[in-house]
């Protein structure tokens, strides 16, 4: 019984916060406070979520689906949208009965054929088309009266406030269909706990919106009196920070939807008669097509980044895009060099020779001997290259799309510009839309087939010197279709080790011409020097104060550290010979949460060898959550605070010391300014104990004892 | 200004005109009076003679060119220092050093590797006698221990019985590879069927997980395709293993046997020619391995390299206390240094140079040590200009197997000095004294 009763109230609160985007209950709560300012208005609002969400879980739909109010949100809409629309009676009531049942139809349909054929979601749409039902019978319903001077009796406002507040948060309430100041405030508070970035964007949409609006010499009485703004409010938060990851250019394409939200909205109320209303249609039609649009993208910018279109607070896209950006680029794959042992990048992105315009985005490898040279003897025979006939591997997890095989190598110094000029290549389909191209390689070394699903690191053939190519060397591109030739997409290479004094990780990154590169040790020490278990207990003392860890795995798989007795959760990521911290959730007093703050990610490091890097991330450990919020919300101009650090790990035989320099700085597009450092940091591996200690300064956490 | 002219002896060289030498180019001795930067005589002033010379700087290039070699062609690779080639302290810690495990093949030279400081899970311990003791401390501390015979595979059922939990081994095997001089002895023959036999008797009893393979085909092996039908061999016995009784192979070692720039008696191409590099090793291995198994199960792919690593790296000064003409006429002249420490002169000739000039008429001439039996022949015909009494030579490549297998026979063994990459020289090995010598004995009453 109690089971069920968590259930309906929850399908109810859901469908309430769906309304705004959010999936919080307190949200929740705050929009179903701000409709009940006009009590009965807001009874017909619940009848609707309940009718909705009611008979879509009497006809078997998914649970989950109706717990998290995927259909009750727009029979809220329903309700509130009639009983704004036409005057409370037995009649209505009946009426919402009915057109709650056409929305579930309604909601099934749209979200099935919205889904398959465009991969989008059809948000509000299947409330207004039930309501354009109602009110295109209206007129030949006798017992269903319309709702009379709708326009004042719903609308109050606040006289102390200056008139733009009041029309603002009218606006925002009118998403509801609540008119008036007092229901908009509940709303506002109500966004601004689960996002402040998504209040930001109501509003921008609510400003930008507005002044196109009156740019057009649109009747001003639409948003002041009608409050129709809401259209453009929407339309900026769904796209500035629901459907893509916050940023500057995220941010620009909302103003451009809600554009033509503003536009929409003046064309359908010219064009529809008198007793059908805009709705939310401008608000819907807008977001959907920007979305299809954004989707197709034949070159996917960086600059705006869709998310997986769950609902999902903006601040959380932009951390979790923060953490992707940091470990993979492009599908969630992440490219390694592919090939063993050290190499010399001798053409890189944007180089001279070949590596320009549509074909910028490629590097060309050759095999380095121990003082980087590029051959043996004279360099006049192909075998004196060291490059030439070195195994090959697949860069990421694949499957082989085409080759091509037969086309001899060249002698030393000449080329094949030919039909031939990717020489034998294989190319790899890593993602839709994401294909590698392996060139150049030995005649008849290729040793996979089309359609061979292959392993990251797996041998695809041999360095050769066929095609475009007078020296031994590989060619490795990303490219849209899997056709040789094909434009190449910009990308970034993951865990690569670059030579130098000292040398450098790049955890992800481009690489520049001449660099030496490998990819980061393969060790399985890692895992010895964190050796971190299940049910098992390390005991620490943290400035004094003693903690235990333990390690354990989430619902989802996700492994973390955790805390006790101040639980602190802080989750990593052991693979391919490098260790990552994730986030931190819970206690920012624990020495788990100390240890965090300092490390992010960490390659393995053989004894005697020192690797050093600088990493970038978010505020997050560093500043407490008021802080990160404000800085959240300046991502959308394209700045904000991180943490920036520069690490230097070396290999001591049964230790790894890793020292970090660790700065806050402030990011303006172009540079970094930095605005505080904090005290050297010095985390010590210890082999079969994992974190032995951490020092900053005065904070010191060490090991004591494990079990 | 007037230079006073080297005094050479006038000598009568037999011309043979009209044919040419048979043996392509004629062995030409180079001077070498200075080794890593150091003059020879100065050395000598200083250490005294004879005198075994290191250089730290060619022992990190080879160790460079090995793994480079490897590490373009496969992803695992490491290598283990053979003790037995050299286990010299500073030189096994100089290997440990750059990255490399330890190889030992005794209790003798496993307890030098522990007393140096290297992590028992570092050390691999092959060798067909193994006493059950240290048997026991081997695969308790958790090294890597290659079975030898069945009598070992009993004592290591019993050692794990001991230790109550299961323990790990390794299987060294051997197979028909074609090559002159094969080694049968070491570990269980593939081809009838005992190495099989071997691996299910251990394994069967439940007590011992096999986690690799281990093979040594030789010693100074010149071609590289005996390592590719190792190689061969060893995954193919490693995948039966796999089929039969899941066994995941973690590890393949290959052993050792590249040969080093030296000159086996008997052979007449340059070293240059016959050495191969360790690329056409490297390329003999590897990509069977990539080609037997997916990227994430790999083996670890293990090398007991030693003299390839050192023999470059070593040399011994000598010098000349006496010459005399033998009864066919041919030059003899007698060395300080003979067979008691260069024992590798019984398989190989040794690269002699001068380390003064002694002018260009060169005469076929008779090496011999100084001790008092025919046989301790140093090199039995090399073209040398005149020595005389006191001057030095550099006796080259001498740094594997001659410090290990070194006779303390009627001469006390010398110095032993390393010249490091920053450019000093350390003393790694006093030379001996009679108390020394004696320190063990003790006279009856």
């Amino acid at each position: 019984m109690r089971k069920n009763l968590e259930f309906a109230s929850d399908a109810i609160i859901f469908s309430y916060s769906s309304v705004v985007f959010s999936d919080s209950r307190r949200t929740g709560l705050l929009v179903l406070a701000s409709t009940l300012v006009f009590p009965v208005n807001g009874l017909l609002g619940l009848l609707g979520a309940a009718l909705s969400g009611g008979i879509a879980h009497a006809l078997g739909m998914d649970r989950q689906s109706v717990r998290k109010g995927a259909y009750g949100f727009n029979g809220v809409l329903t309700g509130l949208g009639l009983g704004y629309f036409f005057e409370f009676g037995p009649a209505l009531l009946a009426l919402l009965a009915v057109a709650c049942i056409a929305l579930t139809f309604l909601t099934v349909f749209l979200n099935n054929v919205f889904y398959y054929y465009f991969g989008l979601p059809a948000m509000s749409l299947p409330f207004c088309l039930a309501a354009w039902l109602v009110m295109m019978a209206g007129p030949g319903l006798g017992s269903l009266q319309p709702s009379a001077d709708r326009l004042s009796a719903f609308h109050l406002a606040v006289g102390a406030f200056p008139g733009w507040l009041n029309t603002f948060f009218s606006t925002v309430g009118a998403v509801l269909f609540q008119t008036n100041t007092f229901s908009g405030i509940l709303v506002s508070v109500g966004v601004l706990l689960y996002s402040r970035i998504a209040f930001v964007l109501l509003a921008a949409g609510f400003l930008f919106g507005g002044w196109v609006h009156d740019l057009f010499g649109a009747d001003a009485s639409l948003l002041d009196k009608r409050f129709f703004g809401f259209n453009h409010m929407l339309t900026a938060l769904a796209i500035g920070g629901i459907f893509a990851v916050p940023g500057p250019g995220a941010f620009l394409v909302a103003l451009v939807a809600s554009a033509v939200s503003s536009l929409l909205l003046v064309a359908l109320f010219n064009f529809l008669p008198e007793n059908l209303s805009p709705l939310a249609v401008p608000f819907n039609i807008s977001v959907i097509l920007t979305l299809y649009a954004l989707k197709l993208r034949a070159r996917p910018s960086l600059g705006v980044r869709l998310t997986d279109g769950v609902l999902v607070p903006p601040e959380k896209s932009l951390g979790k895009l923060r953490q992707e950006i940091r470990q993979w680029k492009r599908y969630g794959v992440a490219v390694a060099l592919p090939f063993y042992g050290k190499w010399k990048v001798t053409q890189g992105i944007d180089g001279k020779y070949t590596h320009r315009e549509d074909w910028r985005f490629a590097y060309d490898f050759q095999a380095a001997g121990h003082s980087g040279e590029l051959f043996k003897n004279n360099g006049a025979e192909l075998e004196d290259y060291f490059s030439y006939g070195l195994p090959v591997v697949s860069p990421a997890p694949g499957k082989v799309a085409a080759l091509k095989d037969g086309v001899a190598d060249n002698p030393v110094g000449t080329v094949n510009s030919g039909g031939d000029r990717w020489g034998n290549h294989v190319i790899i389909e890593h993602a839709p839309g994401y294909y590698s191209c392996l060139a150049h390689l030995k005649n008849g070394s290729i040793n996979v087939k089309p359609g061979q699903e292959l392993a990251k690191g797996e041998t695809v053939g041999a360095c050769g010197n066929s095609g475009r190519s007078p020296y031994p060397h590989l060619h490795l591109q990303f490219q849209l279709s899997p056709v040789a030739g094909a434009p190449t997409y910009n990308f970034d290479l993951s865990n690569v080790v670059v030579d130098g004094k000292p040398r450098k990780f790049l955890q992800s990154g481009t690489l520049a011409e001449n660099a030496l590169v490998q990819n980061a040790a393969y060790s399985p020490d890692w895992a010895i020097f964190f050796p971190y278990a299940m049910h098992r207990q390390w005991m620490y003392r943290f400035n004094g104060v003693s903690e235990t860890w333990s390690m354990d795995v989430d619902f989802y798989g996700n492994s973390y550290l955790v805390s006790f007795p101040l639980e602190t959760r802080v989750y990593f990521l052991l693979a391919e010979g490098v260790l990552t911290m994730k986030k931190a959730e819970g206690s920012r007093d624990t020495g788990l949460f100390f240890f965090g703050s300092v490390v992010s990610d960490v390659p393995f490091v053989k004894e005697h060898d020192e690797v050093g890097w600088i990493a970038k991330e978010g505020a997050d450990y560093l500043l407490n959550p008021f802080y990160v919020g404000l800085s959240d919300v300046f991502s959308i101009a394209g700045t904000g605070l991180h943490q920036l650090s520069h690490y230097r790990a070396a290999g001591e035989g049964s230790k790894v010391r890793l020292n970090a320099e660790i700065h806050l700085g402030l990011h303006v597009p172009g540079a970094n300014i930095p605005l505080k450092r904090y005290a050297d940091a010095e985390v010590v591996f210890a082999r079969d104990v994992g974190v032995e200690s951490v020092t900053m300064g005065q904070k010191k956490l060490v090991f004591v004892s494990r079990e | 200004m007037f230079i006073k002219k080297q005094y050479e002896k006038p000598f009568i060289k037999r011309q043979q005109g009209g044919i040419t030498n048979k043996f392509g180019r004629t062995t030409q001795s180079k001077i070498k009076d200075h080794i890593d930067g150091k003059n020879v005589s100065d050395l000598v002033k200083q250490y005294g003679s004879p005198l075994f010379v290191y250089s730290e700087s060619t022992i990190t290039k080879k160790y460079n060119e090995l793994t480079h070699a490897f590490a373009l062609r496969y992803p695992k690779f490491q290598p283990a220092w053979s003790y037995k080639t050299n286990y010299l302290s500073a030189i096994c810690q100089k290997f440990h050093k750059l990255g490399s495990w330890a190889e030992v093949v005794s209790e003798m030279e496993y307890g030098m590797a522990l007393k140096l400081g290297v992590n028992p899970q570092k050390i691999i311990f092959n060798g067909p006698f193994k006493p059950y003791d240290a048997l026991k401390e081997a695969i308790s501390k958790g090294s890597m221990v290659n079975i030898d015979s069945m009598d070992e595979v009993y004592d290591v059922e019993k050692i794990a019985a001991e230790l109550g939990r299961t323990v790990n081994v390794d299987i060294r095997v051997n197979m028909a590879l074609g090559n002159y001089m094969a080694w049968d002895r070491f570990g269980f023959n593939i081809e009838s069927g005992v190495a099989m036999q071997a691996a299910r008797r251990l394994l069967v009893g439940g007590k011992v997980n096999i986690r690799g393979l281990h093979c040594h085909v030789g010693t100074f092996i010149l071609d590289p395709d005996i390592y590719r039908k190792q190689t061969e061999q060893l995954i193919s016995f490693g995948k039966q293993l796999s089929s039969e009784f899941g066994v995941k192979i973690e590890y393949i070692d290959i052993g050792g046997g590249f040969a080093s720039r030296n000159r086996l008696k008997n052979t007449y191409l340059a070293t240059d020619d016959m050495t191969p590099s360790f690329n056409s090793f490297a390329e003999a291995v590897c990509d069977q391995l990539l080609a037997a198994f997916k990227p994430n199960e790999l083996p670890l792919l293990i090398a007991e390299t030693g003299r390839a690593l050192i023999d470059e790296a070593g040399s011994l000064v000598a010098t000349v206390g006496a010459s005399k003409r033998l009864n066919n006429g041919t030059r003899a002249i007698i060395l300080d240094a003979g067979v008691n420490l260069l024992f590798t002169a019984f398989w190989y000739d040794h690269e002699i140079s001068p380390a003064v000039d002694r002018g260009f008429a060169l005469e076929d001439q008779v090496i011999y040590g100084p001790l008092c039996m025919q046989i301790d022949v140093v090199h039995p015909m090399v073209k040398l200009p005149n020595m005389e009494r006191g001057d030095h030579l550099v006796i080259h490549p001498v740094g594997a197997y001659n410090n290990t297998q070194w006779m303390q026979f009627i001469h006390l063994r010398p110095n032993v000095v390393m010249i490091g990459e920053n450019g000093a020289v350390t003393v790694i090995r006093e030379k001996e004294n009679i108390d020394y010598l004696q320190r063990l004995e003790h006279l009856p009453e």
